[in-house]
């Protein structure tokens, strides 16, 4: 049985009337990278925070490592690395003498944490240069190497991508995946760029206007996003017969009566049609068809929102 | 709780904002004492000494200095969700705030009383009328104006948790420490203006020495209302 690290049970952030995050419940078991996607202004951030105990909640449950008592939560959250909005760090400190402020804090006696950590992140080498003088993506490393210092089991990222470039995002991503398959540290990453998050989550939740619209596994939401042809014939049941006898397809999926799926071989759609008419199947229509992440999306949000 | 000051020891020690405002504080006592060498009739230690009480209450101004490196700062530079997402309890943590600002005002207390009574003795004549009680007494009242700086401390930290977002804080602060006692004599309150701190302050500079023991409970109580009304806030605040 999967183990869940993070669980919230109708989870509810009012401010004043207006519900940011309305009765969502959202579980992340352990080794999941959980993508929760939204729109700008979906209530991703809102959750993110209240899991992180920057925001209490107004009503429902959190859970971390199975623990929902107030100081077991504390206690939880010392397996917690975390990166939310924008990093905050002292403008005054360099990137060591930052680090070094919050191993301190910590209690860590491990004094070459602060080392690894910006070794781990490519900052081992800034010297005295003050975090005020740092790039946007100097300064995103320099936050995750806070939330990663300390080896936690969970990663919290709330738009950790946002603002670096290709080059950045490309190391980012590199990062978040060795962590999880090296170390099976649990990741919950918040972004609205979906086509990263595609390249790295076991599990998407998406919401919007507070609400979670729909929770899926990487390998489901593939399923559904996938592309195919789509055939329109007179019977479709006599068509994938024939395809899979005398084409040898396999992936053929009978949509209704008279519509056909074929998810291989794309590019031989002459000689599927050439077979289908041999064999007096009338064909009238054939074309790719398919939904992409982004569709899906606005899909489910419903309407043209800018993701 | 001790990890927590440590780390905002270390941080406040490795910029030079502390050091140099110590230093433009110990320099403006040593002109102080210069100014008053220029006199003939102040000319004497013992002088300088009460007239050190003339000025104490300006030692409140810079105390929003000392809140603002130690607690505003992580508002404005929003460090304060690092600390807390790892699981910091708030109370703790404010509380750390506190006693990492009244080190630091202890410290910076200490290096200018010694840079001004150390000035003092140097350049100045000693004179009959520094005798072992008048010293015992200036200590006495040099700590109960400490205990009062330390409520005000409080009273500062609850205003910047209140006001974080914007520099208000500091005129709420000023005004609630300066001109409260006037609010009051508007709204006919009068009989509440013994229990200000600006009134403790009074106290430690001119009143009868045995005044000081009530001054001192006073401040304490003023700094455990403060500190508790700043906590409760802090441990409600959205956090960013």
């Amino acid at each position: 049985m999967e183990e869940a690290v993070i669980q919230t049970h109708g989870i509810t952030k009012m401010y004043k009337r207006f519900a940011a995050v309305s009765d969502l419940s959202i579980q992340v078991n352990r080794g999941d990278i959980y993508a929760l996607v939204g729109q700008n202004g979906a209530g991703k951030t809102t959750l993110l925070k209240m899991v992180c105990g920057l925001t209490p909640p107004t009503s429902g449950k959190l859970a971390l490592l199975g623990k929902t008592a107030a100081g077991d939560l504390n206690r939880a959250r010392h397996h917690m690395g975390t990166m939310i909005e924008t990093p905050g760090f002292y403008p005054y400190l360099s990137a060591r003498a930052n680090l070094e402020y919050y191993r301190i804090q910590r209690g860590s006696k491990d004094e070459q944490a602060v080392t690894q950590a910006l070794q781990f992140v490519g900052l081992a080498d800034t010297g005295n240069k003050k975090f005020r003088s740092f790039s946007l993506g100097m300064k995103q490393r320099l936050g995750l190497a806070l939330a990663v210092m300390e080896h936690p089991d969970i990663l919290v990222l709330d738009e950790p991508i946002n603002g670096l470039d290709p080059m950045g995002i490309k190391e980012f991503r590199e990062i978040i995946l060795k962590l999880n398959q090296e170390q099976q540290t649990t990741i919950l990453i918040s972004s609205h760029i979906l086509g990263e998050l595609s390249q790295i989550a076991t599990t998407y939740g998406f919401i919007s206007k507070g609400k979670l619209v729909e929770h899926i596994s990487a390998k489901a939401l593939k399923e559904k996003c996938r592309n195919y042809l789509l055939m329109e014939v007179d019977d479709a049941a006599t068509a994938a017969q024939i395809l899979q006898e005398q084409c040898g397809l396999t992936q053929i999926e009978t949509a209704d009566q008279h519509t056909l799926h074929i998810s291989e071989r794309m590019d031989e759609s002459k000689q599927f049609v050439k077979s289908l008419v041999e064999n007096n199947v009338m064909v009238s229509q054939v074309y790719r068809s398919g939904i992409n992440l982004e569709d899906y999306f606005v899909s489910l949000i419903g309407g043209n929102e800018n993701a | 709780m001790l990890k927590l000051i440590h780390a905002d020891l270390y941080k406040v020690f490795h910029r030079t904002y502390f050091y140099i405002l110590t230093l433009i504080v110990a320099a403006l006592s040593l002109v102080i004492v210069f100014a008053l060498h220029g006199s003939a009739q102040s000319s004497k230690v013992s002088v300088a000494f009460q007239f050190a009480f003339q000025y104490v209450s300006l030692a409140v101004m810079i105390l929003p200095c000392l809140t603002d490196i130690v607690l505003n700062e992580d508002f404005r530079e929003h460090t304060m969700k690092n600390t807390l997402s790892y699981g910091t309890g708030r109370l703790a943590l404010y509380a750390s705030k506190m006693v990492a600002s009244i080190i630091l005002g202890v410290l910076m207390m200490a290096v200018v009383l010694a840079v001004y009574v150390g000035g003092s003795m140097v350049v100045l004549s000693h004179d009959a009328g520094l005798t072992s009680t008048f010293v015992n007494e200036f200590m006495m009242r040099m700590g109960t104006a400490g205990v009062v700086f330390i409520a005000s401390l409080a009273m500062a930290s609850f205003f910047s948790t209140l006001f974080h977002h914007n520099s208000l804080w500091i005129v709420f602060f000023y005004g609630g420490f300066f001109f409260t006692d006037l609010l009051l004599k508007l709204f006919r309150l009068s009989g509440a203006v013994p229990y200000l701190l600006k009134s403790q302050l009074t106290v430690a500079s001119g009143q009868p020495v045995d005044q000081l023991l009530k001054a001192v409970v006073i401040s304490l109580v003023t700094l455990v209302v403060f500190f508790a009304a700043g906590a409760e806030i802090f441990c409600k605040k959205d956090i960013c």
